[in-house]
């Protein structure tokens, strides 16, 4: 006799984040997939409105503290857009290969975690390790390992200390080396192989449809990349080749993400070629008034398409901040692409979707 | 490819006097104030003029001394690289908004969230439940009214 079973997959389950999945399976296949979501919300879409410009630079990076310069970088094109500030060419500077440092610390975690579902421990550790390296240094720029604060409304909270191209150059060559020892890690090994080849397959228009942006796109032959679309900051001033991959599987899904990193690193070493001189911060005072009005700032963050819509009312605190996280949608594709798949599947297909709880709940 | 002046005069055509506002901002991003009824037609118009539409973002807004919600409908075209946001008011006394979740799979969650975080009533949508929030009851968390407890 047939029949049909449901199970809580998570929120205690190794595997997932704190969400959990309620799955009905027949025999371990699975028919259907609701993600239950809201075990770390925050309100801090509310918490936003108690506070000035200034003093939720530290509220939003913990939107998602994985990668946290980029979503500081989305707060802060809008903040100051409706501050009315105008920020020093170097600062740009900075801020771009901070937040692509933010990117490269993502994809390493992602990485090292997406290891550990998998059961390849080896990467769990080498992807640690040389994270380890790279917040050594941003602990250098920024005085922090997590939750840097490194933007303000104006610019930079400092400039670069001395000598710290010099180790970020290293750094990236270093790091660009172990990108080929990670390929090799994972298509050399036949296991991790037949776990991902053909998992977790959707047709483009399927997947837009839904809300998916990113590497999840980008994985599925479909080149689109906001910081050669819709360039902000001053990222129309570097050359970005943006990966594409074919099959759109979670074999795809993974290595998309490893030569995301090596374009992080060439967008790094081109803006340290460029880096002008001049200051690094405007002076903006923490009770100015911002413009009345809305403002919708994008970036394209380490998962896909990061927006920050903000309305002011002329005072300076904001009236109102709603932020479009990308996990927020990936969430939503997760059970279009697990449905008759196994049990099994289901760590794969939600590791390389790189869902960020913290953003999903916010 | 279709640009945002182009998508606005074909809204324009369609609708006339159902839209009431059109500013476009420094980031080329087109906001199109338009009335609830003909939300539904109007998202349809704009998806079908672009080539891959992504439904990004439902933000909605508590605007207390209007008595009134702000809805904001975003959709992005990957191909044409083009932003529109529809936007529309609703009162306190009906806040009620046609839903596009059928249409737009990607405004699903958006909208469930607006629903239980704002009270917006999203007609039509197949499974309006809480999503963040199952099994809180009390006021709706976003709307102004809500205080935080060291600021009542």
């Amino acid at each position: 006799m047939k029949q049909q079973v449901e199970i809580y997959y998570g929120p205690q389950h190794p595997g997932t984040h704190p969400f959990s999945i309620l799955l009905k399976l027949d025999g371990d296949i699975i028919v259907d997939a609701e993600p239950k979501i809201g075990y770390v919300h925050r309100a801090i879409e509310k918490l936003a409105e108690y506070r000035d410009f200034y003093q939720n630079i530290p509220i939003m990076e913990r939107a998602c503290f994985l990668e946290d310069i980029l979503h500081e970088q989305g707060y802060m094109i809008a903040a100051e857009k409706l501050l009315g500030v105008e920020i020093p060419e170097r600062a740009e500077y900075l801020r771009v290969i901070t937040a692509e440092l933010s990117r490269i610390i993502s994809l390493l975690m992602w990485f090292s975690m997406f290891g550990g579902e998998t059961g390849l421990s080896t990467t769990f550790m080498w992807g640690f390790t040389d994270r380890e390296k790279l917040l050594d240094i941003i602990t250098e720029i920024t005085g922090a390992r997590v939750a840097f604060a490194y933007f303000v409304p104006g610019g930079v909270r400092w400039d670069f200390p001395e000598g710290i191209e010099d180790k970020l150059r290293k750094y990236l060559d270093y790091q660009e080396e172990q990108l080929e020892v990670y390929k090799g890690l994972l298509m050399d090994n036949s296991i991790f192989v037949a776990r991902t080849k053909g998992v977790g397959v959707a047709d483009t228009d399927t997947l837009i449809k839904l809300g998916a942006s990113g590497p999840v796109l980008r994985a599925n032959g479909f080149k689109y990349d906001l910081r050669v679309d819709a360039p902000y900051s001053v990222y129309d001033h570097f050359k970005i080749d943006t990966p594409v991959l074919h099959n759109g599987d979670s074999y795809d899904r993974t290595m998309i993400r490893l030569m995301d990193i090596k374009t992080s690193i060439n967008i790094i070493r081109q803006a340290l070629d460029q880096l002008p001189s001049g200051d690094v911060r405007v002076k903006v005072r923490s009770k100015k008034k911002a413009a009345p009005g809305a403002v919708y700032s994008r970036v394209e963050s380490a998962r896909g398409i990061l927006g920050y819509y903000i309305i002011s009312n002329g005072t300076n605190k904001p009236h109102r901040i709603k932020i479009r996280g990308p996990s927020f949608s990936h969430m939503y594709v997760f059970p279009h692409l697990i449905r008759g798949l196994h049990l099994a599947d289901v760590p794969i297909v939600l590791g390389t979707l790189d869902i960020c709880p913290a953003d999903l709940d916010r | 490819m279709v640009s945002n002046e182009e998508i606005v005069q074909i809204l324009k055509n369609k609708f006339g006097d159902n839209i009431n506002d059109v500013v476009t901002d420094d980031f080329n991003h087109t906001y199109v104030t338009i009335s609830r009824e003909i939300l539904k037609d109007a998202a349809k118009t704009i998806a079908e003029n672009m080539e891959k539409p992504l439904a990004e973002m439902v933000a909605v807004s508590d605007f207390p001394e209007k008595e009134e919600f702000e809805i904001v409908y975003t959709f992005w075209d990957y191909i044409g690289k083009t932003l529109i946001h529809l936007k529309l008011y609703v009162p306190y006394m009906d806040p009620v908004v046609p839903s596009l979740a059928v249409e737009f799979p990607g405004f699903d969650w958006h909208e469930r969230e607006g629903y239980e975080m704002f009270g917006i009533n999203f007609e039509g949508h197949p499974n309006l439940a809480p999503l963040l929030l199952e099994g809180f009851e009390g006021e709706y968390p976003l709307r102004k009214s809500f205080k935080l407890k060291r600021n009542r």
